[in-house]
């Protein structure tokens, strides 16, 4: 620890439960004290192209026990160390946004793997009853019911990413992420507003960022229930249906953020003893909507909010 | 056996009617198959794809997902008894670079049909009209999944083209594929889908093709989407609609054919769906 302490980048954000110190400013991060002890550091520096002692590997990535080697050939190489550090090697003519957004992606889930915590492919709101937690695959809906429940009133954990952690009682919670949605423009339209003057994820995507610096949550809250999200074409309407707990571990795996990562990482039995602690703990239900394009959203939040209110 | 098996076609030309007789083929049980249920995805299915890549790919532009395919290939070959359906043209029309990766592929079986046909089933799939469809088709630009204004569950997948569709795959110097046209799956489909899971190391006795092909008939199909759905289905119109070949006789009109003809009629002379003088089989 006492090389990575010394020469602190001069950023300082709070995410996930961690206080990181930055290169660059993040704009999207809640900032955070200079004098608080530093959990991770993002640095520039030299990324080797490959990781010789990886143990699992994917097509952009290379792990290994405490190390993963993660790249996107025109933006950066990334190497994330023993969960307090992730070396940024840009490439020529990356620009800085993409940089911080795809950092704060796979990079960071490796990071939050690397300190054993359980990053989830989900979003959070926070309910009087608890965090509620909504997984779900990509373009399925998990940001735009987050974002529609922020309208009704409720405030944001996380968009994407909802970090679950054990707390002194092993109670699960969830940690505060950053309070900014990704949304495609379709989710944009139907939450009311326009993608005029709205930041760009990534300077070439139409897929837009929706900050919402006051309706963050900005303390970890107990969990109170998961939800599976799907769109199913053989369904009339919105239907629930209470998962098993063999059915949640399922869920828990396939919706657990860069799980890929986790054998090569050697954490692969510490992750399912957290997923059957959660399993365990916590009800679980499976919301479906037929898949025709529309969101349902109002119907969708009112069965969602009369399931965890009861 | 490593290595991916590709099951490639232009839309509608009979590659799910084959998915569906290889899932009871694998499963080899006594009741069909729930065609729900059935196995063989499309490699374009975002889950998949990015668990090879180690990145949601719905983080990444275009190009980057492009420039990643062929190793995210490679890596989902290393796995055991692969199969994958694909929409798209070997190499893209625009560009002439591969899309598929040769390293990766161990065999392709690819289904094609009378494109008089497919603009009548692919216009019913869209819930497109007929000329739509034809352009379409006539279009070197053309790509599934395209979706701009909302993230489409399944990755873009250039198609070019329906003749380039064709040559892209069949032309393709080296590639061990094994042509299968729908109109013969339908005449002769003991000894087609037989020769073809040969082709492509599947089981292939005799009885149990039999049985698989017997659990797959089109009325079965049908009436199990009719009672249950189907979940490939595009906003709920039927999946599985005549499964029949010429249904184009009875609702073409001669601009429509001549449209098809004038822009498709090499390869359409080829595989028999034109007669040598350029005029249409009887």
């Amino acid at each position: 620890m006492g090389s990575l302490l010394e020469n602190l980048p001069p950023h300082r954000y709070r995410v996930y439960g961690l206080t990181v110190a930055a290169w660059i400013p993040f704009p999207e991060l809640p900032p955070a004290p200079l004098d608080v002890p530093v959990d991770a550091v993002f640095r520039l520096g030299e990324v080797p192209a490959e990781l010789p002692e990886f143990k699992t590997k994917g097509a952009r990535f290379r792990a290994a026990p405490g190390k993963l080697l993660v790249w996107i050939d025109t933006v950066a190489r990334y190497l994330v160390r023993d969960g307090n550090e992730i070396i940024i090697q840009p490439m020529p003519g990356a620009e800085d946004n993409d940089l911080r957004e795809l950092l704060l992606c796979s990079p960071m889930g490796a990071l939050l793997h690397q300190r054993g915590l359980l990053p989830l492919h989900a979003s959070a709101i926070a309910t009087p009853q608890g965090a509620v937690v909504f997984m779900a695959h990509s373009g399925r809906g998990k940001s735009t019911l987050a974002a529609h429940f922020r309208q009704r009133g409720f405030k944001i954990l996380a968009d994407d990413v909802a970090v679950v952690s054990f707390d002194a009682t092993g109670r699960p919670q969830v940690a505060p992420g950053y309070p900014q949605f990704k949304l495609w423009p379709d989710s944009v339209a139907e939450l009311g507003h326009a993608t005029t003057g709205l930041r760009r994820f990534r300077t070439k995507m139409e897929k837009f960022l929706l900050a919402f610096p006051d309706g963050f949550q900005t303390e970890p809250l107990p969990i109170a229930r998961l939800y599976v999200v799907e769109a199913r074409n053989d369904l009339d309407g919105v239907t629930t249906e209470a998962l098993s707990v063999p059915q949640k571990l399922r869920y828990l795996l396939t919706h657990t953020y860069r799980a890929q990562y986790v054998p090569g990482l050697g954490r692969a039995q510490a992750h399912f003893q957290m997923l059957s602690r959660l399993a365990a703990t916590t009800p679980a239900t499976r919301v479906s909507r037929p898949d025709d394009g529309r969101f349902r959203l109002d119907q969708l939040a009112e069965v969602i909010a009369g399931d965890f209110t009861s | 056996m490593k290595g991916i098996v590709w099951l490639a076609s232009y839309p509608k030309s009979g590659n799910t009617w084959f998915r569906i007789f290889l899932a009871n083929l694998l499963a080899d049980q006594p009741e069909p198959v729930d065609i729900n249920a059935v196995g063989v995805e499309n490699f374009g299915c975002r889950p998949n794809y990015d668990r090879a890549l180690g990145w949601e790919s719905s983080d990444l532009t275009q190009e980057e997902i492009f420039q990643a395919r062929l190793d995210v290939q490679e890596e989902l070959a290393l796995e055991k008894n692969v199969l994958f359906k694909v929409h798209e043209s070997f190499r893209r029309q625009l560009t002439g670079t591969p899309l598929f990766s040769r390293t990766a592929t161990r065999a392709a079986l690819y289904f094609l049909r009378n494109p008089l046909d497919v603009v009548l089933s692919f216009s019913h799939h869209n819930g497109k009209d007929i000329d739509n469809t034809i352009a379409r088709m006539n279009c070197s630009d053309a790509m599934m999944a395209a979706g701009r204004d909302a993230l489409a569950p399944q990755l873009p997948q250039p198609t070019g083209d329906w003749s380039w569709h064709v040559r892209s795959w069949l032309d393709e110097p080296g590639l061990p594929v094994m042509a299968l046209r729908y109109e013969d799956m339908l005449a002769r489909p003991q000894e087609v889908f037989r020769a073809a899971c040969q082709f492509a190391g599947l089981p292939s006795e005799p009885d149990r093709v039999a049985r698989a092909l017997a659990h797959a008939k089109f009325e079965n199909l049908r009436a199990q989407e009719q009672a249950r759905g189907f979940r490939e289905s595009a906003e709920r119109r039927p999946f599985f609609r005549q499964g029949k070949a010429g249904g184009w006789r009875e609702v073409l009109s001669d601009e429509q054919v001549a449209a098809i003809v004038s822009a498709h009629g090499e390869v359409m002379r080829r595989f028999g769906y034109l007669n040598a003088d350029g005029s249409l089989p009887k």
